[in-house]
């Protein structure tokens, strides 16, 4: 584990000191440049090392899985995407098809060992039906609880087994006679999220990434002059509906980003900031019993995997997940957030020591790899 | 004016990246290097309840390393000269008597003593860490000993075919005191860095690729280097002689590529192996060059893929056009060579110290009874 210590400042060697400066920059300057360079070497040098230094080793089993992406496009996409590359580190063969397909019939054809659905808001429970009468396993993996629940309530009993990243949503489910009900996070995808070296002109201090749901807008509004004040990136939709919108829309890039994209925003900035969507929001929200939402979203995990400052909001469970203070940083307030914004932008040392251990932490527990892993030891036995 | 400030500040903003680009490089394998020493330990010690007399060879690297490891291993350590080792063992009456190799610099009477010991009741092991090389000497030695252990998979038929009754296959490993990462001054830097005695398959090899080599900024340490047909276009790069270990280490570190090629094998000046028993096991330096995290390009024994990932944790040739191209490709892709040191360092640092071993020698001497 890493312990605490202290980062040493660069001492650059200069083996040119006993030259005149040349081209126009004052040795002073060219100093600066070198331990600047330094500075950035090091900390991606540290990081890499600790990705190097987590042993890989992946149990490929002798079975046939058929993947059933959610046909969503963007942007679930990706998701399916870091799914299916996964799942081809666990089975000998992967099938994929799209939730659009006739996928009874390629599963008969087919004879996969199971069936495994992605989200499954686009899939025809007929297919589910049809495909379980042919005496194939099929199971699916709920990636939007519990925000969906009212669709997803009817979907879940004809599978033989629900994962859901919600842990509370396991007794839903469970209450509306599925047998077998597991709790399933999401986690992250390292071939995309992973720390990098950005340029110089991508380095910010604070970073939020999001839409502009209305419980975030009642939160951001209380925050806009400090955050004005700062080297601060949003991007997301909605974010007009901020009361400061005018004031703020300098440092707010209205769109949706590309996973690789989202990660380098990660990358350049000092403290990325997460905060949970609320499961009584009222934008697009089809959660009508108003299950609570205790555990990490996706994106907990994705902030921690590029090794910067994760700043949550506290999710019930996020403790199982990450140590607070010391692998991630919380507030609960906008009071807190700001203050730990100003400690975390002042102690340096500490900051990047949080984020290579929410790295370490990520990489060995909250990895794609690690989820997939989980589902076939139970699907297939350890 | 302003026609003259451009180029200048071109010029500037040229040597702005310039100094970014080379403190990136060094802050790099300065935070990689820190990071993995931090995070890639040996497991800790196993201790045995044994007391043990180690006599070492006069190699260094290897005897600090074993000596090390095995204070911290056995409960009690007696590291004694040869020439007094009979003396000392029966002084001492240790569990056993350890050699390391009982060649080159042992005394005369040293078979004579190995006998004394024995006679005494009290075990007799040598291990042999220049095998197969010395084949003709080893096999005068070996049967003077209860145990021999060989870090060379060839010979180990040759001492059961001898008479010798207890062989085994015992790797050797890195002393990472010695061999670290460690920041070095530009003196000690390089492109490309080989030390080593200048035996005739390695001149053969410098000879092939020296055109190339001409080029780069090189370092090559070690004696009979003026063997070279190259040699007036290689010497500015060569310093004769002996390299203490340390300095050894520090050149490792201040190289981007580190070569390693091993001995030939076959008969004749260099070598005492009239037996011709190749050579199937990797040298120690494999280890050495691995633990100062810069990346090796290293000619291939059969055992390598039983330490070292080819491709991940060093990078391996089979001629000398391989080993030119890839010193070239290395050279130009800083992001592969220093993942693959980085993880070199991180697997030596883990499984391939002298401590690391300890376990493995205590189980092959059939020793179970740790504290």
């Amino acid at each position: 584990m890493l312990e605490e210590r202290v980062i040493p400042l660069p001492t650059p060697i200069r083996s040119d000191k006993h030259r005149t400066a040349k081209g126009g920059l004052s040795l002073h300057q060219r100093e600066a440049a070198y331990a600047l360079g330094w500075e950035h070497g090091y900390w991606y040098g540290q990081c890499e090392a600790l990705i190097q230094s987590i042993p890989q080793s992946v149990q490929i089993r002798p079975i046939h899985v058929l993947f059933v992406a959610t046909g969503k496009g963007f942007p679930y996409s990706p998701l399916d995407e870091a799914v299916a590359e996964t799942l081809r580190m666990f089975a000998v063969r992967v099938s994929i098809v799209s939730a659009k397909q006739p996928v009874a019939e390629i599963a008969a054809r087919l004879r996969p060992d199971v069936v495994i659905v992605l989200d499954g808001l686009e899939f025809q429970t007929t297919e589910v039906d049809a495909i379980r009468r042919e005496g194939i396993r099929i199971v699916v993996w709920f990636t939007d609880d519990p925000y969906y629940t009212d669709i997803t309530s009817r979907l879940a009993p004809h599978y033989d087994h629900v994962f859901t990243l919600e842990r509370m949503c396991v007794p839903f489910y469970q209450g509306l006679g599925c047998q077998n009900v597991h709790h399933l996070p999401l986690g992250v995808y390292p071939t995309v999220f992973r720390p990098g070296n950005p340029p110089r002109n991508a380095r910010r201090e604070i970073s939020f990434v999001g839409s502009a749901y209305w419980t975030r807008v009642g939160f951001f509004d209380q925050i806009t002059d400090y955050l004005n004040t700062k080297d601060t990136l949003i991007t997301g939709i909605w974010w007009e509906r901020l009361r400061d919108y005018t004031r703020l829309s300098p440092k707010i890039t209205s769109r949706w980003m590309e996973p690789g994209e989202t990660a380098a925003n990660y990358n350049g900035a000092k403290i990325v900031i997460n905060m949970h969507r609320a499961h009584d929001d009222e934008s697009f929200n089809n959660n009508s019993l108003a299950i609570n939402a205790v555990s990490p979203n996706p994106r907990t995990f994705e902030i921690s995997a590029c090794a910067t400052l994760q700043l949550t909001d506290i999710r019930m469970d996020l403790p199982q997940y990450y140590l607070p203070d010391v692998e991630i940083v919380t507030y609960s307030s906008p009071q807190e957030m700001i203050e730990k914004i100003e400690y975390y932008l002042a102690h340096e040392q500490e900051r990047r020591l949080i984020a290579l251990r929410g790295l370490y932490r990520t990489l060995r527990e909250h990895t794609y790899a690690k989820r997939v892993e989980t589902m076939m030891a139970i699907l297939f036995g350890v | 004016m302003s026609w003259i400030k451009r180029p200048r500040a071109a010029l500037a903003a040229n040597s702005h990246e310039r100094g970014l680009a080379n403190g990136y490089r060094v802050g790099w394998r300065d935070g990689a290097c820190e990071a993995a020493v931090q995070l890639a330990n040996p497991p800790a010690p196993t201790v045995y309840n044994l007391r043990v007399l180690f006599v070492p060879q006069g190699f260094q690297a290897i005897d600090n390393g074993i000596i090390q490891a095995l204070r911290q291993s056995v409960r009690e350590l007696h590291v004694v000269e040869a020439v007094r080792m009979a003396e000392q063992a029966l002084l001492v009456r240790p569990d056993f008597v350890l050699v390391l190799n009982g060649l080159h610099v042992f005394p005369e009477d040293h078979l004579a003593q190995a006998d004394q010991i024995r006679a005494a009741g009290i075990r007799t092991i040598i291990w042999f860490v220049d095998d197969p090389y010395v084949t003709d000497d080893t096999v005068i030695v070996a049967p003077h000993y209860d145990t021999i252990l060989t870090h060379e998979l060839s010979t180990i038929p040759l001492y059961g075919l001898i008479g010798c009754k207890d062989v085994h296959y015992m790797p050797l490993g890195a002393d990472i005191e010695v061999f670290k990462p460690m920041r070095v001054g530009s003196s000690h830097m390089s492109d490309v860095c080989f030390i080593g005695q200048g035996f005739w398959n390695r001149v053969h090899m410098f000879d092939a690729i020296a055109q190339q080599l001409a080029g780069l900024n090189v370092f090559i340490a070690g004696g009979l280097w003026d063997r070279l047909k190259e040699y007036r276009l290689l010497k500015p790069f060569i310093r004769h002689g002996w390299l203490p270990i340390e300095e050894s280490a520090l050149y490792y570190n201040g190289a981007r590529i580190v070569i390693n090629m091993h001995r030939t094998t076959e008969a004749g000046s260099d070598n005492k192996n009239s037996y011709r028993y190749p050579g199937r096991s990797i040298n120690p330096r494999t280890y050495e060059i691995a633990a100062c995290g810069t990346m090796q390009l290293t000619d291939v024994r059969e055992d390598l893929g039983a330490y070292y990932q080819p491709g991940l944790e060093l990078e391996t040739y089979g001629s000398a056009v391989e080993l030119a191209d890839k010193i070239r490709y290395y050279l130009a892709n800083e992001e592969a060579r220093r993942l693959i040191a980085i993880r070199g360092l991180i697997r030596t640092r883990r499984e391939h110290t002298y401590l690391s071993r300890m376990p493995r020698l205590m189980e092959i001497l059939g020793y179970a009874n740790s504290l």
